[in-house]
């Protein structure tokens, strides 16, 4: 077949160049699942500490994330994994085998590498075939490892479980590798082939959520239905993964075949012409700015006010099944909540861990500014009519208004599904105001950002100073049992933390004041230095 | 006449790399100023400084009458830029980005606008990321082009062009010039400057090298000369300002001072001419002048025959 050749040396040439991406791949997933099995024993030492959590985890929300429950009625470790890991492992495997497949293929057309391999001694479909042949190996690979690693490191787990774990993770990644084969061959540009995969995969999983949620028989959506409804440990139904396979397989020739409808580079889908003419919204800054970042901030939004359903469908549980748990009860006065009223310090908690998130964001929509300065957008503006100041403070503004809309809809969720459980509308309202306190700390975390970048636009890095160093006096510095000064380098430590403590004005103020100070000092420290353009 | 740009002893260092070296230029209004050098000669650096995105160290600088740093968005609103590495905004159209560039400066003639488009060939649908290099910078020329502006300012806009295209950019900047638009075109397309250019600055590691009239600036150069002549022509060798004299197959080849050109042609007539092919310098060798030290420096050091001149 001469259509193959060149196949072999294709193959070694991929691992040749992902020989620190493939390893870094396999250890990763590994870690993560070896990680919370091995937390497994003491996190849940008894019976009922288990039951506690299948019934903390049993609930719309969480299934909507997570998948099916399995095994509600005695809970074990395995089940756990079944249904807590294994959604949130199969989106890893399916991201990895699309960014895989579209890397070794349409990456390669777009940049005309492959033009160069195919004027050599290689077969038609050599190019395909390779990296899939490295694909499907990796994933098996990966299932493989992942299923030994967890039963190696916790006994109470049973090895036919184990593999059908594993094996539940490699149909679903190589399933996604089969996918986007076929994506690359419709689409003219590795962005929008990885996009398309991407909304096959996040698209059939909330689909299979809300199936999951309402428990009617879309939970069976493929892909991600059937490989959850393998329920490894529990039931171990081997069948779902073959129907997997076999549509991977299936999917094979098909790739194939429409690799041949098109040229080397092309796509199959023409790209879609745009508009000819600008809309008035691009007609200023700040309309530039949202046109270009409203992708970002519909991501990111969705995500964090989906967290803000589950764990607002949540919380009352988590207070009652929790409350007397000695590490949890640590955990709280770590981060100066109230022992004795749990509800509301979860709450609390749940709130700070929204607001880092979205400080995340507002960090990562400030910074845009260096990243375009460097690549030389940022000189076609200022080369125009508009001001430098304005170019900044428009990006600026819409940092700050958009993550506090984040806020608020994430509050309002949140809330939602918080006094839907409780019964009491109030609660809505407590919930928003809790997480709206967290603001002045976000408008700080953007005025950090835009000080470096006016005044150290070589340390950009540091821009990530709120909510890198948040992260850590949150989730790491109470668990180390750091002191406390450690944590009050953070600005997310002079929040109030209501409803569990009272409500305070004064930090809200002094932060806020701070914010404007760091504002003003970065935007006159881009007025007075030199653009740095390549 | 009055001057657009104003340049003097400007200096402008990075670290310890000195860009701009009292570095002087002088552009008159409706005129299409060259602006020529390698690169990293300090043509952009010194663009940059005309626009407000870097600071002078020291010296002096008027843009249209004003102060470019403290004045940039009064002034920008008079000017259009096309960069030498023309990046656009991935997500956007070729003609999002058009408009966008034009209004942000203050207008766009939309007539021009989408008569320039055909002319150019640009199709304004594709997204920015699915554009050439040479599409890239033809959407910024389009948007500088058929901006409301007294002044173009443009970084080697034919960087990425085709030689169809070339031509097309060059009918248009003559139709600017026509229309009493004054542009600064850094280039190192020496062809493109003679087209175009009334006057040239020439930059050389920071320093303006040579500034003036392509005419001025032959006279500082050689004419090359061929000739057959009914007698020996040998005693042509021994007059001053003649260089690089060879004789071959009867006939002689030099090149001569251009302010000796009439001594030397006055010698070869009396000598009986039986044909004579004289040609004027191009701005090749005048830019291989200044730009050629580091080869004749290379050529030393490989120990071939230098040239005292």
């Amino acid at each position: 077949m001469t259509s193959l050749t060149g196949t072999g040396t294709l193959i070694r040439f991929i691992l040749r160049r992902d020989r620190i991406r493939i390893p870094v791949w396999i250890l990763a997933l590994l870690l993560m699942n070896v990680g919370t099995a091995a937390i497994f024993p003491d996190t849940y030492p008894t019976d009922a500490d288990r039951h506690a959590r299948a019934t903390l985890i049993e609930n719309p929300a969480m299934r909507l994330l997570l998948g099916p429950v399995h095994g509600t009625e005695d809970y074990t470790f395995g089940a756990m994994m079944a249904s807590e890991m294994l959604g949130m492992m199969l989106v890893a495997v399916g991201l990895m085998s699309i960014f895989m497949i579209v890397r070794h293929t349409r990456a390669e057309e777009e940049t005309g590498r492959a033009e160069l391999v195919r004027s050599s001694v290689v077969g038609r479909y050599a190019g395909i075939v390779a990296p899939l042949v490295v694909v499907i190996a990796l994933n098996i690979l990966i299932g493989l490892v992942v299923a030994i690693g967890v039963d190696a490191t916790l006994a109470e787990l049973d090895t036919a479980g184990s593999l059908m774990f594993g094996a539940a993770m490699a149909s679903f990644g190589m399933f996604f590798a089969a996918i986007t084969l076929v994506s690359v061959q419709i689409n003219e540009f590795a962005r929008a082939a990885s996009g398309m995969s991407i909304a096959v995969l996040i698209g059939t999983y909330v689909i299979r959520g809300f199936g999951d949620m309402l428990e009617n028989p879309l939970e069976w959506m493929p892909p991600s239905g059937l490989a959850l409804q393998s329920a490894p440990y529990v039931d171990n139904n081997i069948w779902p993964l073959v129907v997997l396979v076999g549509g991977a397989v299936a999917l094979m020739p098909l790739a194939l075949s429409l690799s041949d409808r098109r040229d080397v580079a092309a796509g199959l889908r023409q790209p879609r012409p745009g508009p000819a003419n600008a809309s008035a919204l691009l007609s200023r800054p700040f309309g530039m700015v949202v046109r270009r970042q409203r992708g970002s901030l519909m991501a990111w939004g969705t995500g964090i006010i989906l967290f803000g359903l589950a764990y607002g469908s949540m919380i009352n549980e988590i207070g009652e099944q929790y409350g007397d748990n000695p590490m949890v009860q640590d955990y709280f006065a770590a981060l100066g909540l109230d022992t004795q009223q749990l509800t509301e310090s979860v709450i609390a908690m749940v709130v700070m861990f929204m607001a880092l998130l979205a400080s995340l964001f507002t960090v990562s929509a400030v910074t845009r500014l260096r990243s375009d300065e460097t690549s030389n957008l940022a000189e076609n503006l200022l080369a125009t009519a508009i001001s430098r100041l304005r170019w900044a403070g428009e990006t600026l503004l819409f940092g700050l208004v958009a993550s506090t809309v984040i806020l608020l809809l994430t509050g309002l969720a949140g809330g939602v599904m918080f006094a839907l459980d409780t019964g009491n509308w109030d609660d809505m309202w407590t919930f928003t105001g809790a997480i709206m306190a967290y603001a002045p700390a976000l408008w700080l975390a953007a005025a950090v950002a835009v000080a470096v970048f006016g005044m150290f636009p070589k340390a950009m890095l540091l821009a990530w100073f709120v909510p890198a160093y948040g992260f850590f006096a949150l989730m790491i510095a109470p668990l180390m049992g750091l002191p406390g000064w450690i944590n009050d380098l953070s600005p997310f430590e002079y929040v109030p933390r209501i409803p569990s403590v009272d409500f305070e004005a004064m930090p809200l103020i002094v932060m806020t004041a701070l914010a404007l100070v760091l504002m003003i000092a970065g935007l006159l420290g881009i007025r007075y230095r030199d653009m740095e353009f390549v | 006449m009055t001057s657009v740009i104003s340049i003097k002893d400007l200096v402008k260092t990075f670290g310890q790399v000195r860009a701009l070296d009292f570095f002087n230029m002088e552009v008159q209004q409706g005129e299409v100023h060259g602006f020529l050098g390698p690169n990293g000669a300090g043509k952009s650096t010194a663009i940059r400084v005309l626009l407000g995105l870097l600071r002078a160290d020291s010296g002096e600088v008027s843009l249209l009458g004003g102060d470019p740093w403290a004045d940039a968005v009064e002034l920008h609103r008079r000017l259009a830029y096309v960069p030498g590495d023309v990046n656009l905004w991935p997500e956007l159209t070729g003609g999002e980005a058009i408009d966008v560039l034009g209004r942000l400066r203050g207008g766009l003639n939309e007539q021009k606008r989408q008569r320039l488009i055909e002319r150019f060939d640009l199709d304004p649908t594709k997204k920015a990321r699915t554009y050439s290099k040479g599409n890239r910078q033809k959407v910024a020329i389009v948007a500088a082009l058929a901006s409301d502006v007294e002044l173009l300012i443009m970084d080697e806009p034919t960087a990425g062009l085709d030689p169809l295209m070339e031509v097309i950019f060059q009918e248009a900047i003559k139709e600017e010039q026509n229309a009493g638009r004054t542009v600064l075109l850094s280039s190192h397309l020496l062809y493109q400057v003679e087209i175009l250019c009334d006057r040239v600055t020439i930059i050389r590691q920071g320093k303006d090298v040579e500034r003036g009239t392509l005419d001025d600036l032959r006279h500082l150069t050689r004419t090359s000369i061929t000739a057959e002549t009914h007698q020996d022509p040998l005693k042509l060798a021994e007059l001053t300002g003649v260089h690089d004299f060879t004789k071959e197959d009867g006939k002689v080849h030099f090149n001569v001072d251009s302010d000796k050109i009439d001594e030397a042609i006055r010698e070869i007539s009396a000598l009986g001419v039986r044909s004579l092919v004289s040609q004027p310098p191009t701005l090749e060798q005048l830019f291989m002048r200044h730009y050629g030290e580091e080869l004749t420096e290379a050529e030393r050091a490989s120990s071939s025959e230098e040239d005292a001149a």
